[in-house]
């Protein structure tokens, strides 16, 4: 029984080996050749509960406080002796954090933290045959000395070596999660995936968190009529009707041809009792939705409500 | 007698219709404003159906946790999350300890341990890691 167990890691070692090291490419990229995020708590898991000690060191990072202990019942799946990542990204943005996805690959995950921005792990750190399937929080790196640094329920900050993280993580399918405070947005040029997960937020009922997030966003890519756009739907759900009428323009400035700013701009015309303007904003808006072959039932609609007698 | 007859059929045409939540007709689209989301390159609600977050709140209680709490935690999910957790709860993975080999064949724990070594796997914390 224990007989072929050497040979078949020496085959496995084979198999794995071809890939070659990673951090000779790390070394070689842009990246910082160190990065320590300071702040992050190394809690001391329970056994089963890496999940809500995870959660709890990134959530006190991001100035939400938590112990592992308050969150097991909120993310804690008794009949999977686990915590399943779903439940995590929930619980970040029920606290009106920016839940975002990190890319599957090493050098961005690497990027966020030497942006200061310290990211939430899965790892399978078993094999395949043998999974054994971990949280922990990524707070660091060396490059010279080819580590990572994990807070990952040992109570105290684990030094890895970094081709091993880089396995264990790809086997968890490079699972990694930012939680980062309104307003902060991740390092990643991904102006795509940055507005998806700020529309996330903003639709699970924290527009007040999802504002100054869009309000970043547009100042990084100002050009961008959908950063404006976002901040005027998130004033407007915040009751700031003023403040979304401003963005909404904004929006319309930097896309006229986009019927979308027009709509909205349109009904708060009409609810101020300004409906003249909102029935030239409403014809505006269903023209510009026919001419970019949008579907112009919504904005129809608009059009027909703007144009009734108050 | 055909009088009576036709006004029973209307009143069951009525009671199904009522069962059935249909309305009479309205004006086919309200006027609403335009969410974020409709801006974004593909708006995910409208490439498939909305997720039945009571389906996937009956998936997580039969794991252990109260219906009241695992309405919470469905409500709470986004759309693809909450899809993910209704096609695959099963195959899901769910982290706990990474301690836990206890229970582990003695051949998967020789396994493991050589990984360890060799810095392929990350399971026991009293392996010093290989650092290149």
């Amino acid at each position: 029984m224990l007989g072929p167990a050497p040979l078949w890691a020496a085959a496995v070692a084979v198999v794995l080996g071809g890939c070659g090291s990673v951090l000779s490419t790390l070394r070689g990229s842009d990246l910082p050749h160190r990065a320590a995020v300071a702040g992050v708590p190394a809690p001391r898991q329970a056994e089963d509960h890496c999940g809500p000690a995870a959660l709890s060191a990134l959530l006190t990072w991001a100035g939400r406080p938590e112990t592992p202990e308050s969150l097991v019942p909120l993310v804690y799946l008794p009949g999977r002796s686990g915590t399943l990542a779903v439940d995590l990204a929930r619980e970040v943005r029920a606290r009106g954090l920016l839940a975002y996805p990190v890319a599957p690959l090493l050098p961005a995950l690497l990027a966020e933290v030497a942006a200061g921005n310290p990211a939430l792990v899965l790892e399978q750190r078993g094999l395949d045959v043998a999974p054994f399937w971990h949280f922990g929080v990524l707070t660091g790196y060396d490059l010279g000395r080819g580590t990572v640094v994990l807070h990952a329920g040992a109570g105290v900050p684990e030094e890895v070596a970094v081709d091993t993280f880089r396995r264990t993580w790809a086997r968890a399918e490079g699972w990694a999660l930012l939680a980062l405070p309104p307003g902060r947005l991740p390092a990643a040029e991904d102006p795509a995936g940055i507005l998806g997960a700020l529309v996330d937020l903003e639709e699970l009922g924290q527009s007040a968190a999802a504002a100054p997030g869009y309000e970043a966003y547009h100042a990084r890519w100002p050009a961008d009529w959908r950063g404006p756009f976002g901040l005027g739907n998130a004033r407007w759900a915040l009751g700031d009707l003023a403040g979304a009428e401003s963005a909404f323009r904004r929006a319309a400035a930097a896309a006229p041809a986009r019927p979308e700013p027009s709509n909205n701009l349109a009904l708060l015309a009409r609810a101020d009792g300004r409906g003249e303007e909102a029935r030239t904003l409403a014809r505006g808006a269903v023209e510009a939705a026919l001419a970019l072959g949008l579907d112009p039932a919504p904005f129809r609609a608009t059009l027909e409500e703007v144009g009734r007698e108050p | 007698m055909g009088t009576r007859r036709s006004w029973h059929c209307l009143a069951a045409l009525v009671a199904l219709a009522g069962i059935l939540g249909l309305s009479l007709p309205t004006s086919p689209a309200l006027a609403a404003p335009i969410p974020t989301r409709a801006a974004l390159a593909s708006p995910q609600a409208e490439l498939a159906a909305v997720v039945d977050r009571a389906e996937v709140a009956e998936g997580l209680a039969a794991l252990g946790i109260s219906p009241e709490e695992a309405r919470r935690r469905a409500l709470g999910l986004t759309e693809g999350e909450a899809r993910l957790a209704l096609e695959r709860l099963d195959s899901l993975p769910a982290a706990g300890s990474v301690g836990a080999v206890i229970g582990a064949a003695l051949f998967v724990f020789v396994v493991l341990l050589i990984t360890d070594i060799l810095g392929f796997t990350s399971v026991f914390p009293f392996v010093k890691k290989t650092v290149r």
